[in-house]
């Protein structure tokens, strides 16, 4: 390797090192919110990273860097979906969220958000999606739009759709 | 009605994300660094992060320079150091640790205010031979004034952090004080400091034999409870314990995972294993009649649980003197006080001398 190609890596090792500790638990919170179980969101996440490392060069700005980043999780979080389909016919309680280890174990979380998200997990993912990244991301919808790759009217409508069903779910679960 | 749905789904998004990926939790080491080392995706999954690449990529919170240890372990030499789940980093600082084989960040918190029993932690993600340097250039003083204070390291349970090291002093830290911990830099670490501050000296000490919580508070005695600890099969374990986390609600289950049970209210945490104390409103019988049931937590009456919650902190002191488990380990939570100070002052896994 060449000392200037050294130079460069040694430019993406450092930003994308840096990036890594700034955005990591929010990417993998994230993505938690999308595939559920938080060994998958931490792998999702790392492919994230390995990417945009990859991509470094043509990466323009920290803006850009964490919509990439954010456009990866989205993406990586549908593809494992994808590919597990079947395995998901269960929705909750999720095992795999809790630790492993010891009598009582404890973790998680209160009652009344369970039923939230177990409603947001009956939606198709293009709602579920653009309902977490509009309010667990707090993204304006142009920035939604960007990071699922569709129009602004189509955020607007599935995110419309998304929270009607999640009231008619949670209507009917109380 | 949109608003009102907009609202839940941002706080149930909140509560989610909190629990299921905690603040504190170690994050792992990054995995770029290790692809673009080796370019395989085999190596990628289950390969912990190969050195060369990885020093500037290394940036992490505060502190720590520790060079020159493990000469002959060069596959894990570079991973970074950090503060227990459930606690806030010390210092949101980040600097570039180019030239560090490892970084050190400690807790607890800047500024909190915590229990009598508290321990400063740090992770380590790679054993070295002497933490002699370390504890030389490590100065701890109360209200302005020294105070002897020492390291210990054990194996941590943190996945990828082989060790822990703990600093206290000989006994609980002073009531109601200001306590300053500095690390010079030295061979080891570059300097950190962390200050904290103790509230008053609240310790319960639950009898299994009298299945009683007594609790004093700055001397005074303040309360007793009636509690049901484990079961024969699943004892609670004995020692001195320390309140990690408290949390209106939790989930909890078995090892096994054959049960699963959620609202369980009013919960402080006392061991990683996932002991607790707990409101039981389906236990009050046993409770009150002092018969041993529950899977290692403390089970105490829904109103006693409230009265606890709210007079506990984390970092106050929770003593299982004859409780029937294996004694707590430092590391399985906050286990500091089980080990007695002529033992500690050697350094256990890791000596300080």
């Amino acid at each position: 390797m060449s000392t200037a190609v050294m130079a460069r890596t040694g430019d993406a090792d450092a930003a994308v090192g840096a990036l890594f500790q700034a955005q990591r638990l929010p990417m993998v919170r994230l993505a938690r919110l999308l595939v559920d179980d938080l060994e998958t969101a931490e792998d999702v996440v790392q492919d994230a990273f390995t990417a945009l490392h990859r991509k470094w060069r043509s990466i323009a700005s920290h803006d850009a860097a964490v919509g990439y980043l954010r456009a990866c999780v989205v993406n990586g979080s549908r593809s494992v979906l994808r590919r597990r389909r079947t395995a998901r016919a269960h929705p909750w309680p999720d095992a795999t969220t809790l630790s492993a280890d010891g009598a009582d174990s404890g973790l998680l979380v209160a009652e009344e958000h369970r039923e939230v998200l177990a409603a947001l997990r009956q939606l198709p993912a293009r709602q579920r999606e653009v309902i977490v990244l509009r309010y667990w991301s707090d993204l304006p919808e142009a920035e939604v739009a960007a990071a699922l790759g569709i129009s602004v009217g189509a955020v607007k409508s599935s995110a419309s759709r998304g929270r009607d069903a999640i009231a008619a779910l949670l209507g009917g679960m109380s | 009605m949109s608003d009102e749905i907009e609202r839940r789904l941002r706080d149930s998004f909140d509560a989610q994300a909190r629990a299921g990926v905690p603040d504190g939790a170690l994050p792992p080491p990054p995995r770029f660094a290790t692809a673009a080392a080796t370019g395989g995706a085999a190596a990628r999954r289950h390969g912990r992060w190969l050195a060369p690449l990885a020093a500037a990529a290394v940036v992490l919170a505060v502190v720590g320079t520790i060079l020159g240890l493990q000469s002959g372990s060069d596959h894990h030499n570079q991973q970074p150091v950090a503060v227990p789940s459930g606690q806030n980093p010390s210092s949101t600082a980040i600097q570039t640790a180019a030239a560090a084989p490892v970084d050190m960040r400690m807790a607890p918190a800047d500024g909190a205010t915590y229990g009598v029993g508290m321990p400063v932690v740090a992770y380590f993600s790679h054993t070295f031979s002497s933490a002699k340097p370390l504890a030389a250039a490590t100065a701890v003083t109360v209200r302005g004034k020294p105070v002897q204070a020492a390291w210990y390291f054990e194996t941590s349970t943190e996945p990828g952090y082989p060790i822990e090291g703990h600093l206290r002093m000989p006994d609980y830290w002073p009531a109601h004080a200001d306590v300053h911990v500095a690390v010079a830099a030295n061979t080891l670490t570059a300097a950190t400091t962390v200050d904290f501050k103790t509230g008053a000296r609240t310790i319960a000490v639950v009898e299994d034999a009298k299945h009683k919580m007594i609790l004093t508070r700055d001397g005074k005695q303040i309360g007793v409870y009636p509690v049901s600890l484990g079961a024969s099969t699943t004892p609670t374990e004995r020692g001195v314990k320390v309140i990690m986390e408290k949390r209106p609600s939790v989930c909890m289950h078995d090892v096994a995972g054959t049960y699963y049970e959620c609202g369980i209210k009013l919960a402080q945490q006392l061991t990683s294993s996932g002991e607790y104390l707990h409101a039981a409103p389906w236990n009050v019988q046993n409770i009150r009649a002092g018969i041993d049931t529950s899977n290692g937590c403390t089970n105490l009456l829904p109103a006693d649980a409230s009265t606890l919650y709210k007079t506990l902190e984390v970092g106050d002191v929770v003593s299982y003197p004859d409780a029937k488990g294996p004694e707590m380990k430092v590391a399985g939570g906050y286990g500091d006080w089980n080990v007695p100070w002529a033992v500690w002052l050697k350094g256990g896994l890791i000596p300080t001398g």
